[in-house]
């Protein structure tokens, strides 16, 4: 029982925590991303493991946070509102080569991540080459260039 | 643009087949923007000792000779411990009584000074220290094993009692 209480209860804080900071934050994993990422894992290790190093326990762990995740996926299906609180929804940010700034403002993303993005992806130059910037619910920005 | 700031939703952007939804996502943000504020709140309460050690968990209790000092936010299984300065005994023992309830909601792991005996009660465990000199100062240093509301009572046997209250998070 202790297990199931304790791998749902970080399962839904870390879902809310990076809901709240934002599909963004960890989307562009630099070097400090990935540290910062394998910090919270160690972080979050503790608490849920408690003092109980038994193979059950790690093992109900497991299956109690991928139960979770494959029961939300499954009520996602069916609840749309649910699916868009949980994951966002994808935003454009560039039309026809120009910024759309309060969007891009509200979503945290700027002119030269778009730019990143467009090189990275397309190896385009400038932003008037693009037709289509898309911010996706996974914090990556798609790039749609002009033909 | 028109449409767009009144919240509408835009099917597609001239032949973008994007399921947007820029009203919610307005809401989206809003929301974010207070949980940054919550965090942030969250935070600074934490660094003052709202979840524990720190200057709003340090806190006494006084009852005649008696006085506790301890903490008023504990967490299950960080050790611990609570602080009793004794001002006044009879002759060269001391004897401190502490309430089974107490004791049934945490694991003693020390006692400082070591105690000359440790008697069990109807009431709860009677320690007995040798002291020569006022105060005495007696910390026991412990866990608590269960989250909740956590109150223990503190005493010299049939004389003052004190007590006190703490709030174990999970």
């Amino acid at each position: 029982m202790d297990a199931v209480l304790r791998a749902a209860a970080i399962y839904f804080f870390l879902l809310v925590i990076f809901r709240i900071a934002g599909s963004r934050t960890l989307a562009q994993m630099t070097s400090f991303d990935l540290i910062l990422l394998l910090i919270i894992a160690e972080a979050t290790q503790q608490g849920l493991v408690g003092n109980d190093f038994s193979i059950t326990q790690a093992m109900l762990l497991i299956i109690t946070l991928v139960g979770i995740d494959i029961g939300l996926s499954l009520l996602k299906e069916k609840l749309p509102a649910l699916d868009r609180w949980l994951e966002g929804t994808p935003l454009v940010i560039v039309e026809d080569g120009k910024p759309l700034h309060d969007r891009m403002k509200g979503a945290r993303v700027d002119e030269s991540d778009v730019l990143a993005a467009a090189r990275e992806l397309q190896g385009l130059e400038r932003l008037d080459q693009i037709k289509f910037a898309v911010l996706e619910r996974t914090g990556e920005i798609s790039i749609i260039p002009k033909r | 643009m028109k449409a767009e700031q009144r919240g509408v939703r835009r099917p597609t952007h001239a032949g973008l087949q994007v399921q947007e939804d820029l009203a919610f996502n307005r809401r989206e943000w809003i929301i974010q923007r207070a949980g940054w504020f919550l965090l942030a709140l969250l935070i600074v309460a934490a660094a003052c000792g709202l979840l524990g050690k720190g200057f709003l968990s340090n806190a006494s209790s006084i009852e005649g000779p008696l006085k506790l000092d301890y903490e008023r936010f504990e967490r299950v299984q960080r050790p611990t411990k609570i602080r009793l300065t004794l001002s006044v005994h009879s002759g060269e023992r001391a004897r401190i009584l502490i309430g089974q309830d107490y004791l049934d909601a945490v694991r003693i792991e020390r006692v400082v000074p070591e105690p000359e005996s440790v008697q069990a009660d109807a009431r709860g465990l009677i320690y007995q220290f040798h002291a020569s000199g006022e105060p005495t100062v007696v910390t026991w240093h412990f866990q608590p094993e269960r989250f909740g509301v956590l109150a223990g009572t503190m005493s010299v046997p049939n004389g003052p009692v004190v007590s006190w209250t703490q709030l174990v998070y999970p």
